[in-house]
């Protein structure tokens, strides 16, 4: 059985300013979608009435809104504005049925239901009822550089792997959605969080734990059962901790690595949320 | 001659092969006097899931190790619990297969896949099977498309094949049909596709239908209809997709019911919606409903009555007592008179908000509606949609008097949806009419495995888990106690004291029912995890 697996004393106290170094691999895209947009004849959506539009509404509420938040602007699933448009009506007919991602597939309503909630999307339109980012991408993009962001983030191929990558954040997040984390990083579930963290217990959860013979460590969560707990500090190593040699276990669930970025002007805010805003894929 | 010289000396050769033995109602009626067999899904009639073996004990447990193990052939996640006769294991496999294997290597020996179709997908429960029964020289397994299939089980060979339901109603199964003599009960799923609920009994001879006994009312004069406002019965519910319980002596039959239909909207159904939500007791030759018990009336949150209920004989108030028990998907732990479905006790297992307690005849004390009953924002009650517990059962030692269970405390924020409903076809979280709901998250989900006194529910012990646990729970002559945590630790505790004493990490989470068996003289412990089978045993 592991005990207190890999760790030496100089590591115990992490400190969470950030530090940067990473051995973390780059968290994995999804796959890309199955049916490319523009292969639309006959899509089912044609000869949808108000009344399965609004079908849509209800079944998206109980089936989709845990996940993406029910404006469908994305919580631990993506925003949904548009995605109909970018995938396509079969390519989200497929996602819902075969899963992508962090996403399970759906099975338990039949393809009629499933066109419906396609249908209800599709009317959401690219921004819905979203506010647009109102910045200044390029010089969000300053301020981006400016404060060191990229020591934890990577976007493209640049930066640290701390904490989750922005390539595609402005695809998967909302511009009210970034405004509120860049102000608050422990209230709101990280950015790529998808549901087998979630069921594994990781994300980025920092835990505090003390063991019996008095070391002290906070990291990330990575992993964590009945029997063993697994941190990782910021400069990427990992740590297995036998919990019968835990004194305590304390997960710190408002906190976050990240810090709050409420100093920052409105109008730099507004910008850096417009460069997140903008970023839509690989780069 | 030469031949036969040749064949005689192979044999030598071998191990003694696997024999492929008669199950006569008796021995399944008196499974208590092999413990080295598991005959019934739930071990016994009397669904206590206690194996009678001895040999892996607190003091040996930390020197358990994998056996051997079976992956499925065709994917998918196991959630059978096997039977195991002579040394052969039957095991069923998504969506309703079923392989015969060697119970000590591990080898196949045959295996069996009905004709599902391949597009068909159940509304409301995911295509599984949790389990075959046998009796005498055949083994029987329930379909996702509604068919009870008896095979040959020496061979796999299908022997007959009777349509149960019809799967555009709505009706699926996942269920382990329960043998009794000479009669094959099995239920049905599909409340949430508003299906009707039902229990049927067929012969084991030769697959013909003896007696059906619906759960709802079909008609204004049926019993029970006086409990749907205007009609309301005509949506179904009170399925019967769980696996119940017999009594030999009194020869009753003793099944959980499900959800009324649409259930997360009850405002078009007002009234108690009799016979959902209950244990039902019904005679074995005729059908006839001797008793009930409504656990939850009027139901809105999905709480199933499902969960196999435990029979036992104890003494309570200085009285011998023929008692059934049951740990209620709505979080109370309820203990009843068999005979007559008399409440005796019952108090909550998992934590609840939505009940100040029973009352003296059992009834649920519910708190005011506005604070329960789900809406349109969505209401924070617990226990979740999963319940308190769901189709995982829990297990009853005669040897410490303790019930033991896996009890899930979670909540979930209940959303009332239209009250529209058609068969086959629905609305909801997971298909189911009427609404839905938002549970909370793994890391404010626990569970924990619970003993509680088989009696009156006082909680003797807690093993506190991290997530999401959804594994059956055995309990063994040797004192130990088997489950597993959501990571898919499979674990032993002492089953007097909680203590945990041995675990190991199978990769995936186990959502199934352990089993303990013994070939030549060495004890087993079965269970699976993702899409394998695990078999552990001492060196």
């Amino acid at each position: 059985m592991i005990s207190i697996r890999s760790l030496c004393a100089a590591s115990l106290v992490v400190l969470l300013s950030a530090l940067g170094v990473s051995a973390l691999r780059a968290r994995a895209q999804g796959p890309p979608p199955q049916n490319p947009p523009g292969a639309e004849q006959g899509s089912p959506v044609d000869n949808l009435t108000p009344d399965d539009i609004a079908m849509g509404k209800l079944l998206f509420a109980a089936n989709c809104a845990s996940c993406h938040g029910v404006d469908a602007t994305g919580q631990l699933g993506p925003n949904l504005h548009g995605v109909v448009q970018r995938l396509g009506e079969q390519g989200v007919f497929a996602v819902v049925r075969n899963g992508r991602g962090g996403m399970p597939p759906v099975s338990s309503i039949n393809d009629a239901r499933v066109w419906q909630v396609v249908g209800y999307v599709k009317t959401l339109g690219e921004s819905g009822s979203m506010e647009k980012a109102t910045g200044d991408p390029e010089k969000g993009k300053d301020v981006y550089d400016a404060n060191g962001c990229a020591t934890c983030h990577t976007i493209g191929t640049v930066g640290g792997a701390v904490g989750p990558q922005l390539t595609a954040i402005g695809r998967s997040r909302a511009p009210k959605y970034l405004h509120e984390f860049l102000l608050d990083p422990g209230k709101n579930p990280p950015p790529d969080m998808s549901l087998p963290e979630r069921a594994g217990n990781t994300g980025y959860l920092l835990v505090h734990l003390v063991t019996k013979d008095g070391h002290e460590m906070t990291g990330i969560r990575v992993n964590e059962d009945t029997f063993e707990l697994t941190l990782r500090d910021v400069g990427g190593h990992f740590y297995t901790f036998d919990k019968t040699k835990l004194k305590t276990i304390e997960p710190e669930p408002g906190k976050s690595v990240m810090p709050s970025y409420s100093n920052l002007s409105a109008t730099d805010l507004d910008n850096l949320v417009a460069y997140l805003s903008s970023l839509k894929g690989a780069q | 001659m030469r031949f036969a010289r040749c064949f005689v000396a192979l044999m030598a050769l071998c191990y003694a092969a696997p024999s492929f033995g008669q199950v006569s109602y008796e021995r399944l009626k008196d499974s208590a006097k092999e413990p080295q067999n598991w005959l019934t899904y739930s071990g016994n009639y009397a669904s206590q899931r206690f194996s009678g073996l001895k040999q892996i004990t607190p003091e040996n447990v930390a020197g358990l190790r994998v056996a051997w193990a079976y992956q499925l052939r065709g994917g998918g996640v196991m959630e059978s619990s096997p039977i195991i006769v002579d040394g052969i294991m039957y095991v069923s496999e998504p969506p309703s297969n079923v392989t015969a294997i060697d119970a000590r290597t591990g080898k196949p020996l045959w295996h069996y896949v009905p004709p599902v179709p391949r597009d068909f997908i159940p509304v409301g429960l995911f295509p599984t099977n949790r389990g075959v029964a046998v009796l005498d020289d055949k083994v029987f397994v329930a379909t996702i498309d509604d068919h009870l299939i008896a095979l040959d089980a020496k061979s796999g060979t299908v022997r007959w094949n009777s349509l149960i339901a019809d799967k555009a109603e709505g009706y699926a199964i996942t269920q382990a049909p329960l043998a009794i003599n000479g009669k094959i009960v099995v239920g049905v799923g599909g409340g949430e596709a508003g299906a009707h609920g039902f229990l049927s009994c067929f012969d084991a001879k030769d697959g013909k239908l003896l007696w059906r006994t619906y759960t709802v009312p079909r008609s204004d004069s049926d019993p029970g209809a006086d409990t749907w406002a205007e009609g309301s019965w005509s949506n179904g519910g009170g399925t019967t997709w769980n696996t119940g319980s017999y009594d030999p002596e009194l020869n009753l039959i003793y099944w959980g019911t499900g959800n009324p239909a649409p259930d997360w909207n009850g405002e078009g159904r007002m009234g108690d919606n009799l016979f959902t939500c209950s244990m039902i007791a019904l005679d074995a030759d005729t059908g006839k409903m001797k008793w009930y018990f409504q656990f939850t009336p009027h139901e809105t949150h999905d709480w199933d009555a499902a969960e196999p209920p435990i029979l036992l004989d104890a003494t309570v108030n200085g009285k011998p007592r023929k008692l059934l028990v049951q740990a209620n998907r709505n979080a109370f732990y309820y203990v009843l008179d068999r005979t007559n479905g008399e409440f005796i006790a019952g108090v909550p297992f998992a934590k609840q908000t939505w009940a100040k307690g029973l009352d003296a005849k059992g009834r649920p004390i519910a708190l005011p509606a506005a604070q329960i009953e789900p809406s349109v924002e969505g209401t924070l009650v617990y226990p979740s949609l999963t319940g308190g517990i769901n189709w995982t059962s829990p297990c009853y030692s005669p040897l410490t008097g303790l019930f033991y269970v896996n009890a899930r405390d979670g909540f979930a924020y209940y959303i009332k949806g239209e009250r529209k409903m058609a068969p086959g076809n629905s609305v909801g979280i997971i298909g189911g009419g009427g609404g839905g709901g938002r549970m909370s998250g793994p890391d404010e989900t626990t569970t924990s495995i619970r003993a509680l006194v088989a009696t009156t529910g006082e909680k003797k012990w807690e093993y506190k888990m991290i997530g999401d646990s959804w594994t059956g729970v055995l309990v063994t002559g040797g004192g130990l106690v088997f489950s597993a945590d959501a990571a898919g630790n499979f674990f032993a505790l002492n089953a007097n004291t909680g203590e945990p004493l041995w675990h190991l990490l199978l990769g995936a989470a186990v959502r199934s029912n352990p089993v303990s068996y013994a070939v030549d003289g060495k004890q087993y412990i079965a269970d699976s995890a993702g899409n394998s089978l695990f078999v552990f045993s001492l060196p």
